[in-house]
């Protein structure tokens, strides 16, 4: 018994209450062929649990796609998610994989229902390789877990996304994740070593080594899975390069008077000697909403981030160089204590939610010389639509940041649908600065098209090469798709989020949330 | 539906990030988002903004018997609170929870309205189905109480009935430290703690009043307690009836007190093979008395690095605000025991872990919750022919073997 005493057959009786017998769908009862009843469920409320990630999506919505499982199960092993890929192909429904959903893109919301796998009972460390610096896990074990556990045995992992106490391992592979660290180890594409994977034919196959670094070349697939989003198989173990714990990770922030001043400085951080773990940002607007909480801050315009990462001595003369980039651009070094507290705060970056109550978060790739370009853009955006939105984001490698502007909204007012092309906004100024949208999930894997022209036509048949029933995570990706099986035309798609934004400059139309200290849209 | 769903805000501002499950003690056993934090806030969420729109779309939100079990089934040890990423105050949170689902008349689980009528019954005055004369049968020959006292102390259900050699070691402690003390005897009543965590709490003002009369009676200054869920129910009254003339006090308090102040004396080591200790942060204790107001953390421990022979208290990986529950919360145990087990078992491995030979915490719940988990070891280690030691002590148990 694992204490959830609904999926127990018959009438049982439990300190004294009854609980009423109940009769199960049949593919209920075909999967209770492959695994433990006790870890199935049909329950309409436990399948509701597993209908939604962090996004909070419309009721209305489920006119269009089917959101909530037909039944959860969670797998023990690959044999396990293997037989049922198997059943679900003889029985043609389909599969979602599922790890913390703690993803705002619905990349684990079933859109055809179906059965959806829980990954997360797969939660284990299969081994520490201290030879090859490597370690094995399950896909189910969250980042945090992780982190944690490693740390104890004297060792580091690469990179982890912001969202590492509920993110599991193999979730985070499937967005394609950059995140905490990954502009000195890369992302998470660059971490991984090895695959273990159920293809969505029901085979079980590994890519990759965990001994000897591979080659990128065809014998070594596993760069391919990653962002994947679980169209192309259920990942079931992964081998991890770690790294030797350093001395010491030091946090150091600064605050600068001008957004254009602390985007200057950021690109000098990334044309200069040092290598720090991590980079983050954040706008005059985000400091003003966690005054609104009641946070006791200090007034900020605009702040950097930075955590130095290596020997004590090392860090002295990192810490240096950054100090000198920092000052020359009018960077304001901040206390010890407030540093150590911003990096500790890395993972509660959406304490503002509360304001809202509702948050849009959209992310975009852009290139760091178009930071402050991106900036402003997007302020107008802001301003345009009369939103209360801040900018942030993480410097993911030299090039490139991880843009992640995010709008306060009320979801119980209808007309905040209208915030959600305020994603869709900014991922159009990223294309014009030559960057893109990150993660397509349900709403924009339209613009695949737009990001790759002929080569999506490429992608599709990919999945449908390797997924002729098309099995695993329909209607993501590399194809949007309704309840119906009609797939969401890109230009359709685009065209409605273009009128919401229109709609949404409309007077009336703009949802002013209270607030005692006022933001600013724009520099 | 009646009232109006509580703390709607919080139902909002949630997240849904789920950095709760990954700290919970009930998740960490079942698995299923139904048992987690976030998973009983979204469905909570999904109740209050019920619409014509549900209907159409066939969206069947409703509440039935087995999710009303689900939302008890849970120890309260808030330490979802302690990760909270957008401040949820879970410790009144769930309380608020489970009183709006009684109060439009669903639950409690059945062994909870059990526990309710078994209070309100004269005969026994206890959720335990105890007869009141057995609450000072243990001591009331042997110790001559006086009628009125500046301190009384108030053991509690749980430490009355089934953790006597806690209340017979507070009484020898109070003694040998010439403490001006009395108990209520078989006046005692239940403190209510149960009726407000199970959601019943239409009777806890009389309950207050009962016990804050039988208190003053015995002209009370301060009132002493070992037991946590006691200690904040207490502390709780003078919202109910007025604010009364007397302090509450955790035993740890007390005893930490004596020791400053050079009322007690110790003359006996601590067994040296029961040595290292490691002592275990009870949550209403620690953690929850912190979101409350203020959390006893180092007087516990203060007590243990002055008992001669002891030196080093272990904590365990996670304590204080962090601390792991032992199982034995929320009234869990009458909803589903064998899932308080589990817990258990993780808090005695983590012991083992250690190396502790002793176990110990201020909290009689814990204390009982953490030797069944001991006996279950030990079953387990003679199944593969092994022997398994393990102490399970309260402070007051440790104070009195060493004076």
């Amino acid at each position: 018994m694992k204490g959830n005493s609904e999926i127990k057959k018959g009438e049982e009786k439990k300190n004294g209450d009854t609980i009423p017998k109940k009769s199960h769908s049949e593919l209920y009862e075909l999967l209770a062929g492959i695994v433990d009843e006790s870890n199935i469920s049909d329950d309409v409320i436990e399948r509701r649990l597993y209908s939604h990630d962090v996004a909070p999506l419309p009721k209305m919505m489920e006119m269009g796609f089917k959101m909530l499982p037909d039944v959860v199960v969670r797998p023990n092993s690959a044999s396990d998610v293997s037989r049922i890929i198997k059943l679900a192909i003889k029985e043609d429904i389909p599969v979602v994989p599922r790890g913390g959903a703690s993803w705002a893109l619905g990349g684990a919301v079933p859109v055809l229902g179906g059965i959806l796998l829980d990954m997360t009972t797969m939660n284990k460390i299969i081994k520490i390789d201290e030879e090859n610096l490597t370690v094995t896990v399950e896909p189910g074990i969250t980042w945090n877990d992780l982190k944690d556990k490693l740390h104890k045995k004297g060792y580091l992992i690469g990179a982890y996304p912001s969202s590492a106490p509920a993110a599991t391992v193999g979730g985070w592979i499937n967005t394609g994740g950059v995140g905490v660290g990954s502009y000195k180890y890369g992302g998470v594409d660059r971490q991984v070593v090895a695959l273990e994977m159920v293809l969505p034919r029901g085979e079980i196959v590994t890519f990759g080594t965990s001994s000897i670094k591979s080659s990128l070349r065809m014998d070594n697939l596993t760069p391919f899975f990653a962002g994947s989003e679980g169209t192309l198989g259920i990942i079931t173990r992964i081998t991890l390069r770690i790294y030797p714990s350093p001395e010491e990770i030091r946090p150091v922030s600064y605050v600068f008077p001008s957004v254009k001043d602390m985007c200057e400085a950021i690109f000098e951080i990334t044309r200069s000697d040092v290598l720090p773990l991590h980079i983050s940002f954040f706008d005059k607007n985000h400091f003003i909403y966690l005054k609104n909480m009641g946070k006791d801050l200090p007034e900020i315009t605009a702040m950097v981030n930075l955590a130095l990462e290596g020997s004590s001595s090392s860090l002295d003369v990192e810490e240096a160089i950054c100090d000198r980039i920092m000052q020359r651009h009018n960077g304001e070094k901040q206390s010890k204590e407030f540093s150590e507290h911003e990096w500790e705060e890395r993972f509660f970056e959406m304490r503002i939610k509360r304001l809202g109550p509702t948050i849009v978060l959209s992310e975009a790739l852009i290139p760091v010389s178009r930071l402050h370009e991106m900036i402003k853009r997007s302020q107008r955006i802001i301003k345009k639509m009369g939103l209360t939105a801040a900018v942030t984001g993480m410097i993911s490698d030299r090039n490139t940041v991880a843009f992640m502007p995010y709008c306060l909204t009320d979801e119980r007012k209808l007309r905040s649908m209208m915030t959600m092309s305020f994603t869709k906004k900014i991922g159009d100024a990223a294309f014009k600065l030559g960057g893109r949208p990150v993660g397509l999930g349900i709403f924009f894997a339209a613009n695949i098209k737009k990001l790759h022209g002929h080569g999506a036509d490429v992608m599709k048949n990919i999945k449908s090469a390797m997924d002729p029933n098309d099995i695993v995570n329909p209607g993501k990706l590399t194809e949007g798709m309704t309840r119906f099986g009609i797939p969401i035309p890109a230009f359709g798609m685009n065209m409605g989020m273009d009128m919401m934004a229109t709609m949404a400059r409309l007077p009336g139309m703009k949802i002013k949330l209270k607030m005692k200290e006022k933001s600013h849209a724009a520099e | 539906m009646g009232n109006k769903i509580p703390n709607i805000k919080d139902l909002y501002a949630c997240l849904q990030c789920g950095y709760c499950r990954s700290i919970c003690p009930v998740y960490r056993e079942t698995g299923w988002e139904s048992l987690t934090p976030r998973g009983k806030v979204y469905w909570l969420k999904q109740l209050s903004a019920k619409s014509l729109l549900d209907k159409l779309l066939g969206r069947k939100i409703e509440i039935t018997d087995e999710w009303m079990q689900k939302l008890f089934t849970c120890t309260l040890c808030c330490r979802c609170e302690s990760l909270c990423h957008v401040d949820i105050k879970f410790h009144e949170f769930w309380e608020d929870a489970r009183k709006w689902l009684v109060e439009n008349g669903y639950g409690p689980p059945t062994a909870a309205k059990d526990m309710y009528e078994n209070i309100k019954n004269p005969e026994f005055k206890n959720p335990f189905m105890e007869p009141t004369a057995k609450r000072d049968e243990w001591y009331k020959d042997d110790y001559d109480l006086p009628a009125k006292a500046e301190v009384v102390f108030f053991p509690g259900c749980m430490t009355s009935f089934y953790e006597y050699q806690v209340l017979l070691n507070m009484l020898k402690i109070m003694s040998k430290a010439k403490i001006d003390f009395t108990t209520l005897g078989s006046d005692e009543m239940c403190c209510g703690a149960i009726n407000l965590m199970t959601g019943q709490f239409d009777n806890f003002k009389e309950i207050a009043t009962y016990n804050v009369g039988q208190l003053e009676k015995r002209g009370a200054r301060t009132v002493v307690t070992g037991c946590p869920g006691c200690l904040r129910a207490l502390k709780k009254y003078s919202k109910y009836v007025g604010k009364s003339n007397f302090e509450v006090l955790h035993t740890t308090q007390m005893i930490d007190r004596m020791i400053t102040e050079g009322q007690l004396e110790f003359s006996k080591d601590f067994k040296k093979k029961s040595l290292p200790i490691v002592y275990h942060d009870p949550c209403e204790l620690g953690r929850i008395s912190e979101l409350e107001g203020k959390g006893i953390f180092e007087e516990p421990r203060r007590i243990l690095n002055s008992i001669p022979g002891v030196e080093e208290v272990l904590d365990y990986p996670n304590n204080r605000m962090n601390s792991e529950c032992c199982g034995g919360g929320g009234g869990l145990k009458a909803v589903d025991y064998e899932l308080t087990t589990k817990i258990t078992a993780r808090k005695v491995d983590e012991g083992i872990e250690l190396e502790a030979n002793t176990i110990v915490s201020s909290c009689p719940n814990c204390k009982a919750q953490i030797s069944i988990g001991v006996e279950a070891k030990k079953d387990e280690y003679k199944a593969k022919g092994e022997k398994f030691k393990m102490k399970v002590m309260d402070i007051a148990d440790v104070v009195a073997k060493s004076i």
